[in-house]
């Protein structure tokens, strides 16, 4: 786009093309010596003294400003209009690769790109300028351009490169625009798409003043009308007629004023002959694959973001899913205690549950499912009953009120809410390694030669009987005594 | 002309694209064909076989009759041209196609739409897709390529065509010699973007609303959304509108004339007078315009007028009305003024009065907040306070005594005049009568500037032998004078002041004389006059500003231009145009001016300046007035004559008593008529408030 500060640039260039350029007489002021091609357009003159900034005009006259609104600029503009309505470019892709462009365009979260294949053309396409034009009582304009691929009628991205100059191409060959027509009806439907919210927005707003205007008229009008004929002149009755031929006339005005008037002038025409890349890459995590084609052109070396196989919104850093699907990351889910991942897709069918006691996200590798209630829980979530080795959540786990361990609820029964393991005691002699070696440890237990002793695959349950208090030792795997108490015996 | 000649490079590639699609030429051939267009669009000449080879092939063309073929351009003027030498040729029978083609319809304001290029919008309604868009597909089609730097000049040019809603003004710097200021572009893009192009700019007197009507309309003409545009104003402002509006903004507007110009420019300026008269009104009322403006439209506060029918009746799609006075004795002016704008704005007449006026009371309003809500929905009244912060000005009066040369040849020539000039009549447009005028005008500013006049007096067939006779002999009395009493005392005063200094005076001649004296007295001077190129006006203007002390200038100083950076002026002699005088001061007592301002008046005693001084100073002191309130004062007086004209008539009343009693009471009506209009800006200032400025829009 073009900004205002650049009608300095624009006027020289036009002046350069047209075999004038401007010389600088002084400070801020030039002279163009104008060929004889440019005389209609600058009515005959021999030449013409510029300037771009008002304070540069000097008072005596005889210099033009160039600036928006201009008459200088306006017959630059008109002239200017009046040739290049149809060029044609040639853009190559030069020395990029597309790997790199793949690379840079696509950053997915969790796999690895690898370019498979790719293949490069040159592809005619119609870049098409309109300036569309919006009046009311106000006027609002816009340059709008579309670029068609002649092959597809898909548009393209118009890059500002296709709008320079450096891009020009002396063509050895007329080339052929069999497309045309209908490349141009589907730049028109996408323009109309385009604009198509700005514009209405324009014409609700005048449509809005217009009705405002109109009640506002026909009250005022219409009340003048009733005061005329109730009022104590002679001739209310003509004063009212004469209200009604000027109401209506005002209201003609009105509709006038903020009548609707939108058009679309093509005005200028380039065919760009744009090198084309089809690359076929895959991108694979963990076993999962899949294989993407995209397409980039060489005026914009970016593979445009692919699209994600939930939403089909583009996403910039894609997602390979373990089922193989390529989504968003606002459309996947990963295992919180692995980088699996999976679309939405794979995770209706179960490939990740939320923990029943955490909420975390499980994949089903980190699943495990309660033998009792069948609710799924995370490994930090589920439970193993040293007893019977049933897995079990929170809510199924019990702790046994003599050695105080949690087993399952199955292994710890009421009424007594002893678990089976202290159920079974069963005597053991002092020679037994255990009790030896509580007995060698403590020298208070050395004395007690009445024991009694319980085992599962975590822990040894060992019960000492003295003459008053029976003393209980809970043993783990390694001999350590994880619980120790002393109750009053029986 | 050779057959070469006759197209076009663009013609040729449509001849060979249209020869592809016939079948005409070989392939080889057509591919030549197509060359040579290229290379003629590029300007290039072809060598002398290519020539003689574009020769043989538009011969190939002619004879198969090509331009008679189908084009799908339609209306194509290549074609027909070359079907016209077709029929030039011997007859052949056609060899394209079956049927002859129909002959090409005449040209009509839009070209043919080829049907392969027609698209219909299916979503927005209203939307048109122009028939020349297929003029622009058309050369696509038939390989009509041109040079890449022209296409890029094209798309560019494009871009700075293009433009915004009202988010800015692009008029800003099409201005000409103005300095605007932010209130200014503030109103412009107020009306422009609240207003929708219809207000009343009601900015206190000085505050430039010319220059605002000005942007606003030179914004909906760059804009293209104005192109036909009416000024109405008072009979003697049309002239200085038309100034106004060239200079400054560059639009050439042509004053009212004959009955045709109505139509026929499409820039009209005109007395509100001349277009309500019979025939013109018709006319005004059978056009259709863009924009219509109208100054002082305080004078359309009645709607029983010729003056407000005739607006009301215009057709228009934007207006501005101005006026420093936009309601003066009651509310109704308000309501009539805003109706012409908005009918219905303000209600119907009898819902205004139910809403707004008291029983009994047509000035109050009885419910001035809402009232004055409505109002800030068409009118912008910026005030000075707000705007314009300006240092008090002290003004100092040195009463000069002639010498005895001077005196007796003042009053010499005063008895002249005072006899002669009852004899020349009432109008003062009078040769002669207007010569007495300026003698005893330049006689108040110096003898050497009166004596120049009396040598043409002398010699002028005008006037009889006798007043001749009596004219040589003043003429020698004048010339003989080489003192002169107030150069001595702007001398003094120089001495006394250390600052830069403006010294005014009328007439060149008396500025000559200065210019030698204060040279020979050391001091450096920048000497300013309307003979002077704009060149060495503004090197007068930047010498002063940089080194020089004294500013010696006839005219008002020049408009747009900045002084404000000196504090002191001097007027040398007094204007009998009192707004003259205040062009003078307004010249340093301006925005940007930061210190206080000195106004030195130099006056001979018992000489027709002491009468300005009076009427002027003692009476309305008028040196206090802000910029502007000098001709609503003046236009309260009920006076139809000029200041000037009055001056003159009291000046030349022999009888001594009769004169002072004639001083006396036009002096009271001056200060009857400052003080309605202080009345007047009073009520205004109560009843419109602060509320209607243009501050920033959102």
């Amino acid at each position: 786009m073009i900004s205002p500060t650049s009608v300095e640039g624009f006027v020289r260039r036009y002046f350069e093309r047209r075999s004038a350029p401007l010389q600088e007489e002084e400070t801020g002021v030039y002279r163009a010596i104008l060929p004889g091609s440019l005389l209609p357009a600058f009515a005959g003159a021999a030449s013409v003294r510029v300037a771009f900034l008002p304070e540069r005009m000097p008072p005596g006259g005889g210099v033009e400003l160039a600036v928006v609104g201009s008459y200088l600029l306006d017959r630059i503009v008109e002239d200017a209009t009046g040739a290049g309505s149809h060029s044609v470019a040639r853009l190559s892709l030069g020395d990029v690769s597309p790997r790199e462009v793949l690379e840079k365009s696509i950053r997915p979260r969790n796999a690895k790109l690898s370019l498979e294949s790719a293949t490069t053309e040159s592809v005619p396409h119609i870049l098409f300028n309109f300036t569309v034009r919006l009046t009311t009582d106000e006027r609002v304009e816009r340059v709008e351009s579309v670029l068609i691929d002649l092959r597809t009628s898909a548009e393209r991205r118009a890059s500002p490169v296709l709008f320079e100059e450096g891009a020009s191409l002396t063509e050895e060959r007329a080339p052929d625009w069999t497309g045309i027509e209908e490349a141009y009806r589907r730049a028109c439907g996408l323009l109309e798409g385009r604009i198509e919210a700005a514009v209405i927005g324009f014409r609700d707003q005048a449509e809005n003043l217009r009705k405002a205007e109109v009640e506002r008229i026909t009250k005022y009008f219409n009340d003048s009308v009733t005061e005329a004929l109730h009022s104590k002149l002679t001739d209310g009755a003509a004063e009212a007629q004469a209200l009604e031929v000027e109401r209506d006339r005002r209201l003609a005005e009105a509709e006038e004023k903020y009548r609707f008037v939108g058009e679309v002038e093509l005005c200028n025409v380039r065919t760009v002959h744009l090198d084309v890349t089809r690359a076929e890459a895959s991108l694979s995590h963990r076993g999962a694959r899949r294989t993407v084609s995209v397409e980039f052109d060489c005026s914009d070396p970016v593979a445009h973001h692919l699209v994600c196989d939930e939403c089909g919104i583009p996403t910039e850093s894609p997602v390979l899913c373990f089922g193989g699907h390529l989504v968003d990351p606002a459309c996947s889910q990963g295992c919180a205690f692995c980088d699996r991942v999976h679309c939405r897709t794979c995770i209706a069918k179960g490939m990740i549950a939320p923990c029943a006691e955490c909420a975390r996200p499980i994949c089903i590798d980190h699943l495990e499912v309660c033998a009792l209630s069948r609710r799924g829980y995370c490994p930090d979530h589920i439970h193993t009953c040293a007893i019977c080795g049933r897995t079990v959540g929170p809510n199924y786990i019990a702790r046994c009120v003599s050695c105080e361990q949690p087993y399952c609820v199955v292994c710890v029964a009421p009424p007594t809410d002893r678990c089976a393991t202290c159920r079974a005691l069963e005597g053991a002699t002092t020679q037994d390694r255990a009790v030896a070696a509580v007995r060698r440890s403590d020298p208070g237990l050395a004395k007690i030669t009445n024991w009694r002793r319980a085992s599962n695959p975590r822990v040894t349950v060992l019960v000492g009987k003295g003459l008053v208090w029976n003393h209980l030792l809970v043993m783990d795997a390694r001999g350590a005594v994880v619980v120790r108490k002393k109750v009053l015996g029986r | 002309m050779s057959l070469g000649d006759a197209f076009q490079g663009w013609e040729l590639v449509h001849f060979a694209s249209k020869a592809k699609r016939h079948d005409v030429l070989d392939n080889e051939r057509r591919l030549a064909l197509y060359e040579a267009g290229r290379l003629r669009m590029r300007g290039e000449a072809p060598d002398v076989a290519s020539a003689a080879r574009l020769e043989d092939l538009l011969e190939a063309l002619v004879a198969s009759n090509l331009g008679e073929a189908d084009c799908d351009r339609g209306d194509c003027e290549a074609c027909g041209r070359l079907a016209v030498l077709e029929s030039e040729r011997p007859a052949s029978p056609p060899q394209v196609g079956p049927e002859r083609p129909p002959p090409p319809p005449t040209t009509g304001a839009e070209p043919e739409v080829l049907p392969s290029f027609i698209y219909t919008p299916s979503r927005i309604p209203g939307l048109r897709f122009s028939p020349r868009n297929s003029e622009v597909l058309a050369k696509v089609r038939d390989g009509i390529i041109e040079d890449a730097a022209d296409w890029v000049l094209h798309y560019q040019a494009l871009l700075l065509d293009a433009q915004s809603g009202f988010d800015r003004l692009l008029c800003i710097p099409l201005m000409r010699g103005v300095r605007h200021y932010k209130y200014q572009v503030d109103t412009a893009l107020k009306v422009l973007r609240e207003m929708r192009g219809r207000a009343i700019l009601a900015d206190e007197v000085g505050l430039g609303k010319t220059i605002e009507a000005g942007m606003v309309l030179k914004e909906l003409i760059v804009r293209g959304l104005a192109r036909k545009v009416l000024i109405l104003t008072p009979a003697s402002l049309v002239t200085q509108w038309r100034e106004e509006m060239d200079v400054k903004f560059r639009l050439a507007f042509e004053i009212m004339d004959e009955f045709e110009d109505w139509a026929r420019h499409e820039f009209v300026i005109s007395s509100i007078d001349t277009a309500k008269r019979g025939v013109h009104k018709e006319e005004i009322q059978r056009l259709s315009y863009d924009v219509v403006i109208v100054d002082e439209a305080h004078k359309l506060k009645n709607r029983a007028t010729q003056n407000w029918k005739l607006i009301a009746s215009i057709r228009k799609k934007y207006m501005l009305l101005l006026t420093a006075t936009p309601v003066q004795n009651d509310l109704e002016e308000l309501f009539n003024l805003v109706t012409l704008l908005r009918p219905g704005q303000l209600s119907s007449y009898g819902g205004f009065k139910h809403r707004f006026v008291r029983r009994g009371d047509r000035r109050t309003p009885s419910n001035p907040r809402e009232l004055r809500r409505l109002l800030k929905e068409v009118m912008i009244r910026n005030r000075r306070s707000s705007v314009l912060v300006l240092p008090p000005r002290r003004v100092f009066s040195a009463d000069i005594v002639l010498s005895r040369a001077e005196r007796r040849l003042y009053e010499d020539v005063t008895d002249f005049v005072r006899d002669r000039y009852p004899a020349y009549g009432r109008r003062s447009t009078s040769v002669n009568k207007l010569s007495l005028i300026i003698l005893q005008k330049e006689l108040g500013s110096s003898t050497f500037a009166a004596a120049e006049t009396l040598r043409k007096m002398k010699e002028s067939p005008n006037f009889p032998l006798e007043d001749r006779l009596v004219l040589a002999e003043l003429h020698e009395r004048a010339a003989a004078v080489a003192e002169n009493e107030k150069a001595r005392r702007l001398r003094q005063l120089l001495g006394r002041i250390d600052d830069k200094v403006i010294v005014f005076t009328q007439y060149l001649r008396t500025l000559q004389h200065l210019n030698a004296v204060l040279g020979a007295d050391g001091h450096t001077v920048s000497v300013f006059h309307g003979g002077m190129s704009p060149w060495d006006k503004d090197e007068s203007v930047r010498s002063f500003r940089e080194t020089n002390r004294v500013f010696l200038s006839t005219e008002a100083g020049g408009e747009g231009r900045n002084l404000q950076f000196c504090n002191t002026v001097i007027n040398f002699d007094l204007p009998w145009n009192p707004l003259k005088i205040e062009q003078r001061i307004g010249r340093v007592h301006r925005l940007g001016q930061t210190r206080e301002v000195h106004i030195v008046n130099l006056w001979a005693k018992d000489t027709i300046e002491e009468y300005v001084i009076d009427l002027l100073d003692k009476k309305i002191n008028m040196f206090q007035l802000v910029v502007g309130e000098l001709d609503l004062v003046l236009g309260r007086a009920e006076e139809e004559r000029t200041f000037e004209e009055v001056l003159m008539d009291i000046w030349t009343v022999k009888d001594i008593a009769r004169r002072r009693e004639e001083l006396q009471r036009y002096g009271e009506r001056l200060l009857a008529a400052k003080g309605q209009y202080e009345s007047m800006k009073s009520y205004q200032d109560n009843l419109l408030g602060p509320e209607l400025a243009a501050e920033a829009s959102p």
